[in-house]
């Protein structure tokens, strides 16, 4: 049962983001730190600041360090909405009422989004009814995942020294389809309909690897088939499968 | 893709007095529900889950099974049988599959190895004690002591053809035109015995005997190594440079020699290419776990290859060690399953 619990953290999570405020805080030696306003409000000093409204131009000069700036409480505090500027947002809206701020290059990891977008339709929400929160979430994850790998245009990942395998990305996809069946299922069925060719690859991988070596009654155990067939269509299959997987 | 949303209202948010808002309680119910259809899938077991996923989409997870693996997708269930058979009839379809490799010669025992090596077993009484002297589109020819048919080690279909002239055959070549499915088929054995010398034996489709072909001297053709049909000819390669052609319709065969890439108007070009060592240049035997003391004899087959087909070449692998522990056979194969109607036979 753990997986169904992680998938509710994961959404409680996604929740708290949209909800919590955001304020920058940057070091002396110009460093941002983007945290959530409650966290930043543990420092009463900032606290203080932000209750005031002057943080926009408040400057507090103080000789701190960038390793110190999370904990100190002496810093300067810059508006939100100049962050804003520079990334564009979409809100995405889950099947069952979750609505989900990403980034809209993010976002457009999804050709179907993409699509909706470019038509001028997107307007506040896109509602996405064929999805619900708990999947959304994992593949606004993913997404983001993804965007960050395919922005880091160093190559460093294809050195000489490593091969395919020890990509970072390559590790991270597998632990991100450790997942059970159910949320297997609907992650096929989520990159489908919103078209993510990477994921659909994903997990359709995924899935073909769980039926390798397997015969059909092991596959029919893993995946809770029905056998449907008549006892003489049964001597048919068993006929075709003579060849054994070591 | 590109529909137009109506702008989405904004649901009205209850004044809050301290308890749990309304948007709150929204949340819980719908969390609720999701779990108790996910409660609902694990209580009726998951049934109906993956068997109702859609054919677009099984399509996509199986296109990435190998033959084999596809069996055993085809025999899990009804809806995934008609998936697998649109993925089965595209396998048939390809024809640039790298092939895969069959060992046997040990008992009945044989061991298939898909593409990318992984090895599967099986048991087929038909191979024991019998060569396989040619292969072509997932068929092999196979002789047993002068008895000869073609087999699909896939689906183990096997049609039986008339005897042999010979009960045993030395150096040789084989190849034949088409399925023998089809109605035009026909059947090429060069045989070279140290002894009487080279001989050639054709059998056409529907016919119920081999007919020795009559041939004119050799000069310095050596070892055949591979045999291949095309353009209403039979090829026969030896191991140097040595190509006889047998035209099917004038009944005659003649000797040429091999050159290389010459770009001459008057030379005769070939659409082929030979690998002659490919299972020691594929490092095979590491491959495959087999000893240095095995020696393997390998039947070759004809891989297609956009515009020059590929002709692995016959192959005998010697032992590396001063003594044999075991003498196998190998033939490369491409993976077909082929189902045969049951009044399927060589006659018409």
């Amino acid at each position: 049962m753990a997986s169904s619990s992680t998938s509710v953290v994961v959404s409680n999570k996604e929740k708290e983001n949209k909800n919590t405020k955001k304020v920058t805080l940057k070091s002396s030696d110009g460093e941002s730190f983007e945290v959530d306003e409650s966290v930043a409000m543990e420092s009463q000093t900032i606290k203080h600041i932000i209750e005031d409204g002057h943080y926009s131009s408040l400057a507090l000069s103080l000789s701190v360090k960038t390793t110190m700036a999370s904990s100190s409480t002496s810093v300067v505090v810059s508006n939100k909405e100049k962050e804003n500027k520079n990334t564009k947002k979409v809100t995405l809206k889950s099947s069952d009422g979750e609505s989900f701020e990403v980034d809209e290059s993010v976002a457009m990891e999804s050709q179907t989004i993409k699509h909706i977008i470019e038509d001028g339709c997107a307007n506040n929400e896109i509602p996405l009814p064929n999805v619900t929160s708990g999947i959304l979430s994992r593949v606004i994850e993913y997404c983001k995942k993804h965007k960050e790998a395919a922005g880091e245009s160093e190559p460093s990942v294809t050195s000489y020294t490593s091969n395919s395998t020890t990509n970072p990305l390559t590790e991270w996809d597998t632990e991100f389809v450790k997942v059970d069946q159910n949320t297997l299922f609907d992650l096929i069925l989520a990159a489908n309909y919103l078209d993510i060719k990477g994921l659909l690859d994903l997990t359709c991988k995924t899935v073909a690897d769980m039926m390798k070596g397997k015969t059909p009654q092991e596959i029919r155990e893993t995946f809770h088939i029905k056998n449907d067939y008549t006892p003489e269509e049964e001597a048919e299959v068993r006929k075709e499968n003579q060849w054994a997987f070591e | 893709m590109g529909l137009c949303f109506a702008k989405a209202q904004r649901e009205p948010s209850c004044a809050s007095n301290g308890k749990v808002t309304a948007r709150q309680l929204g949340i819980l119910r719908v969390e609720e529900s999701s779990m108790t259809s996910s409660k609902k899938r694990k209580e009726s077991g998951m049934t109906g889950l993956w068997s109702g996923l859609p054919a677009d989409l099984l399509s996509l997870i199986v296109d990435r099974l190998d033959l084999i693996e596809l069996l055993s997708f085809h025999g899990v269930c009804k809806a995934w049988r008609a998936a697998a058979s649109t993925a089965l009839s595209k396998i048939e379809a390809s024809a640039n599959h790298k092939p895969w490799f069959l060992i046997y010669g040990e008992n009945s025992q044989c061991h298939l190895y898909n593409e990318s090596g992984r090895r599967y077993t099986n048991s087929i009484p038909e191979l024991d004690g019998a060569t396989c002297i040619a292969s072509h589109q997932g068929w092999i020819l196979v002789f047993q002591g002068g008895s000869m048919f073609f087999y699909c080690p896939f689906s183990h279909a096997k049609i039986d053809i008339p005897t042999f002239p010979l009960s045993v055959l030395s150096n040789h070549a084989a190849a034949f035109s088409s399925p023998p499915t089809t109605l035009e088929c026909i059947v090429a054995v060069m045989h070279r015995d140290i002894m009487s010398g080279f001989s050639l034996y054709v059998l056409q489709r529907g016919a119920n005997a081999w007919v020795k072909c009559e041939l004119v001297q050799f000069y310095n053709v050596r070892e055949l190594c591979s045999a291949i049909y095309g353009n209403q000819n039979f090829y026969f390669f030896d191991k140097i440079n040595k190509l006889i052609t047998y035209s099917v319709k004038e009944k005659t065969c003649v000797q040429h020699t091999l050159l290389k890439n010459e770009n001459s108007t008057t030379i005769k070009h070939l659409p082929y290419v030979r690998s002659k060592s490919h299972f020691v240049r594929r490092n095979m035997r590491k491959k495959l776990g087999l000893g240095e003391d095995v020696s393997i004899s390998i039947c070759g087959t004809v891989v297609q290859n956009d515009s020059t087909d590929i002709i692995i070449c016959n192959e005998e692998v010697e032992s590396a060690e001063e003594f044999e522990s075991c003498y196998l056979k190998g033939v490369w194969i491409q993976p077909r399953f082929f189902h045969l109607s049951p009044n399927q036979s060589w006659s018409f």
